[in-house]
């Protein structure tokens, strides 16, 4: 009888863990899907959502840490709006501003304390990725002389360690967490003699969410709709009259705004530094290889999936081995089988990148 | 060793392909002679570039087998393939666009050149020799195509026609038994196509045996020995010129599907 | 014509000189040391550029080479034998001069290995890891192969942490001086930096003379092909898969050579020196000097390192190196040292005093 407890507590923490490779495995579809490429920056995305939350769920005060903020990244903005429009040819004040509202809250967060609810914290973060999202996407992929695949990936890893590093100024090497949404680290609620915290329980209920919200959105929206048109034939989309480019930067969007809510939702249990976001990268690219790389509801599953052997591989191998254990998947998953499990080899041949 | 000895150079057996639910290729088989031009002509999409392509060790047949010079080349890479005297040109050229045009005739050279790793780090004196022999006999070829004086121009900054050639000439370079073309004339202008002629029927008369793809008729009709048809996969006829150009069935074939020549009739 | 090929590495020498004598008449030797450590790791970055610039791959797990070849070294002569020398294979070695007995810095007796024997070791344990790795993860392309190489970086640095032998988060420390010939010790000592800045140059040039020779031959002109176009390449015959295992075998050898003289010069190993951002690193030099230009990738990664290491940027120097790669990837995706741009830049001035002198 203990024996299935143990089991049933292994996949509940397993699928906790998994969810969150599952949502920046997604996260990693739907810039392939409108880019063709992987953004290896999709962890940090993750991070800083979870990091800027935790610095929002506290009180401050506020007014001379916004002053000297937006000093400081008007200034820097202007610098680097400079720098880009000599080569760009042409002024970009929406650039500026994406580049401003970066500094200014990367500014303005480090050394803030004091408490706000999480939710509404939650809603900070989204705020400050949305923009990073959209601002890394007019600066790095936009103004590329001629775009090929090792110029993209090397890009994407700058931009990685570039917003990595920046974390680190702003937020040191602590280890932060958020506050548990339902009570604290210790309640726990019983279902059928397996205890699991209630934090779980937001985080599967978030994930499913965006599953489900990503599923309507690209089944009956306009938008969607022409998101998907472009990830299946960029050209004739085009010719239809869809703005590629503006589907560019909204899936930068929307991959940065799942990362981030899932950084933030996971956070109370996995807590947060700044230096997680590889190993969430790493994590997420061998779900999305798992699952077939642009097909995200496979993403969620094998997610779940990866998470749950995980959990189980914990209890045979140090933890320390654990992410060895995950690139070894990796590794054989890409030599064998690199459509993944759902998907048929011929449709990797097809689409060539 | 399983019996096959023909006197033909290559031997294609009863080859299919299929790519998803697309059958480019069905039951084909077909022989060539040493020493001829045969075209293979047919409808886009009849599976021309799948033939080429399997034969050459892309990819290979799902079922039958391709026998070279009595060898089954059936499953070898590329590569292996190159280097028992295949050699190819492709539907849009892939031309080594940074490389000088000279360069690029060198790299055709390859499989007539051994210097390795060792050699090549090392310098020795029989590198540099073959080296200096690879360059002499490229420029002869590049001669040969009238393409001295392009030399040292970078390849990807060429126009159209002359990639064309420079593609072909890196064929020949590695004087192969047998030289692939996939439509050689697509793109070219009327001189360029009449000049794409001498140059084939120049290296035939080299000892090079040419498979021929092409949609420009009066072309393969000219220049090619033997025809074969395909269609939708399938062998259809095969035969000499003359009679490829009365059959009733080829007619109907292009007539079907392709308006334009209805002034055929 | 083949004399002038010569031309830029006379130059080369010329400036090595030119900057040591520079530095030493300024009384300011401590330069050498990292001016030093950079030519080592301009040579792995050599090594690099043929794999990325000329065969057209990626590889972010240059830095796990480095490590396996560094570790190796260390390990085997860090390991004092002493406790068993009276077994028959130390014994056997010691006898054939393979075995050293020297003193600790604090004047304890040991034997170990002998360096040489241990390059040896720590090189035919790269290339068989190398040729391991590589055939399966060079059958990869773009995204898939940054993620692979990226992934042996991970797991080489997890088994370096994990694994007690290699001295978990501290590393190991206490690596001998190596020896090359009686009286020449690869060794951070003090008044041994002049000596050791030059065996440095002489490794980094033996490096330099090598890659250039493969890459003026028909292997390079194969390589480029590969870049150009690998379908294209194949049908002519250009065994493709083999090409680039040979070059990644190669350059991880290049790796493993710079780290098995790094731990000497260093004295020191550490987990720190082979994580995912050293890779990165590599990657970012080998961008710089412009991907398939030996002499600009020398230059830039002799420059960056040496910038790095003079601790310019603080601890802002992984931001420098990721803004730097965006940068050169961005704007000038073929690199920033190239020599032909010196070259134009040069026919172009000569061109405007010709104007001059006529007009
Ligand atoms: N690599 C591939 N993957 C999937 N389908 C393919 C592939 N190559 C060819 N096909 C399909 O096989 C069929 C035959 O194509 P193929 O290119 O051989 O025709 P073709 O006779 O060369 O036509 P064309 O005259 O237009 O060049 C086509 O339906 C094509 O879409
Ligand atoms: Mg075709």
């Amino acid at each position: 009888m203990t024996g299935i407890v143990t089991i049933f507590q292994y996949i509940i923490s397993g699928l906790a863990q998994g969810s969150i490779y599952a949502v920046v495995a997604i996260g990693f579809n739907i810039i392939y899907n409108s880019t063709g490429i992987i953004n290896f920056a999709q962890g940090e995305f993750v991070v800083l959502g979870a990091m800027v939350s935790i610095t929002f769920s506290a009180i401050f005060p506020l007014w001379a840490a916004i002053a000297m903020g937006i000093a400081v990244a008007s200034l820097y903005g202007a610098l680097v709006e400079i720098v880009f429009v000599k080569y760009a040819r042409a002024f970009s004040p929406l650039r500026a501003i994406c580049l401003a509202s970066i500094v200014f809250i990367l500014v303005s967060a480090s050394g803030l304390f004091s408490f706000l609810h999480p939710v509404l914290s939650i809603l900070f973060g989204l705020a400050v990725a949305l923009p990073f999202g959209a601002g890394g996407e007019f600066l790095l992929l936009r103004f590329q002389k001629e775009q090929n695949v090792l110029q993209l990936i090397i890009i994407t890893i700058g931009v990685s360690i570039l917003t990595r590093e920046t974390m680190k100024h702003v937020w040191g090497k602590d280890v932060f967490a958020l506050r548990y949404f339902t009570g604290t680290a210790i309640t726990t609620i019983s279902v059928g003699g397996v205890y699991i915290s209630p934090q779980l329980l937001w985080v599967l209920g978030t994930v499913t969410l965006v599953v489900a919200g990503l599923y309507l959105f690209y089944k009956y929206t306009l938008v969607g709709k022409a998101m998907r048109a472009v990830s299946l034939d960029r050209k004739a989309a085009q010719l239809c009259g869809i703005n590629a480019r503006l589907l560019v930067t909204l899936s930068f969007i929307l991959s940065a705004a799942i990362g981030a809510l899932a950084g933030a939702v996971t956070s109370p249990q996995t807590s947060t530094d700044y230096k997680m976001g590889s190993s969430f990268a790493i994590n997420g690219f061998t779900v999305a290889i798992l699952g077939g790389l642009g097909n995200s509801f496979a993403a969620a599953l094998a997610g779940l999936l990866l998470g749950v052997l995980e959990s189980f591989t914990t209890a045979i191998v140090p933890s320390s081995y654990k992410e060895v254990v995950v690139i070894i998947i990796m590794l054989l998953i890409l030599f064998f089988k690199p459509s993944g499990l759902f998907g048929k080899r011929e449709e990797r041949t097809l689409k060539e990148f | 060793m399983r019996r096959g000895k023909t006197d033909a150079l290559l031997s294609v057996r009863g080859v299919s392909r299929r790519f998803g639910g697309v059958q480019a290729l069905e039951e084909v088989s077909f022989e060539v002679r040493p020493g001829l031009i045969k075209g293979i002509i047919g409808p886009n999409g009849a599976g021309k570039s799948t033939l080429f392509n399997l034969i050459a060790g892309d990819f290979p047949p799902n079922v039958g087998e391709i026998w070279f010079n009595s060898h089954v080349i059936t499953g070898l890479a590329p590569h292996a393939v190159a280097a028992l005297g295949i050699a190819r040109t492709f539907q849009t050229t892939r031309l080594f666009e940074h490389m000088t045009v000279l360069e690029n005739v060198m790299v055709g050279r390859h499989v007539r050149s051994r210097t390795g790793f060792t050699g090549s780090i090392l310098k020795t004196p029989g590198a540099r020799a073959e080296e200096r022999a690879v360059q002499a006999r490229a420029g002869e070829i590049l001669d040969l195509f009238g393409l001295d004086r392009y030399a040292a121009h970078s390849a990807g900054d060429l126009a159209f026609g002359i990639k064309r050639k420079v593609e072909f000439a890196r064929a020949v370079a590695s004087e192969p038994a047998l030289l692939l073309l996939d439509e050689p004339a697509a793109g070219l202008n009327i001189a360029e196509t009449r000049e794409l002629s001498s140059l084939i029927a120049t290296v035939k008369n080299l000892g090079i045996t040419v498979l021929l793809v092409e949609h420009d008729m009066s072309l393969v009709m000219n220049i090619s020995d033997e025809i074969l048809v395909l269609n939708e996969g399938r062998k259809l006829i095969e035969g000499a010129p003359r009679d490829i150009q009365r059959n009733p069935d080829v007619i109907s074939v292009y007539l079907g599907e392709d308006e334009c020549s209805s002034s055929a009739t | 014509m083949a004399a002038r090929r010569y031309i830029p590495l006379a130059i080369f020498i010329v400036l090595l000189a030119v900057v040591q004598i520079t530095v030493s008449l300024a009384g300011a030797n401590y330069y050498l040391t990292q001016l030093t450590m950079s030519l080592y790791y301009a040579l792995i970055a050599v090594g690099l550029c043929l794999f990325m610039g000329y065969a057209g791959q990626v590889s972010m797990g240059h830095a796990g080479f480095f490590g396996i070849g560094a570790y190796v070294q260390a390990v085997v002569t860090t390991s004092n034998l002493l406790p068993f020398k009276d077994a028959g294979a130390v014994r056997f070695l010691d006898s054939i001069g393979f075995l050293i007995h020297g003193k600790t810095t604090l004047g304890q007796p040991v034997l170990y290995v002998s360096p040489w024997l241990a390059l040896l070791f720590a090189l035919l344990i790269t290339v068989g890891i190398a040729f391991l790795i590589g055939v399966p993860v060079l059958k990869l392309k773009g995204h898939y192969l940054a993620m692979a190489t990226l992934g042996f970086n991970v797991i080489v640095l997890t088994l370096v942490l994990g694994v007690k032998p290699f001295g978990g988060a501290d590393g190991l420390s206490g690596v001998p001086p190596f020896a090359l010939v009686p009286g020449v010790a690869v060794s951070g000592r003090f008044d041994a930096r002049v000596g050791n800045y030059y065996i440095a140059a002489v490794l980094l040039i033996l490096g330099i003379v090598v890659a250039m020779n493969l890459v003026r031959s028909r292997v390079g002109r194969a390589l480029r092909a590969i870049h150009g176009n690998e379908s294209a390449a194949g049908s002519l015959g250009i065994n493709t898969s083999r090409y680039k295992l040979y070059t990644f075998v190669l350059s991880a050898v290049f790796a493993a050579l710079g780290g098995c003289f790094l731990a000497h010069y260093n004295a020191a190993i550490g987990p720190s020196d082979i994580d995912i951002m050293k890779s990165v690193r590599f990657v970012a030099i080998v961008a710089v000097g412009g991907m398939d230009s030996i002499w600009g990738v020398v230059y830039s990664g002799i420059i960056l390192t040496f910038i790095s290491l003079r601790q310019v940027f603080q601890s802002y120097d992984e931001i420098f190196f990721a803004l730097i790669l965006i940068v050169v990837m961005l704007f000038s995706p073929r690199g920033f040292f190239r020599y032909e741009y010196v070259k134009n830049a040069l026919g172009k001035l000569r061109a405007r005093l010709r104007k001059e002198r006529a007009g």
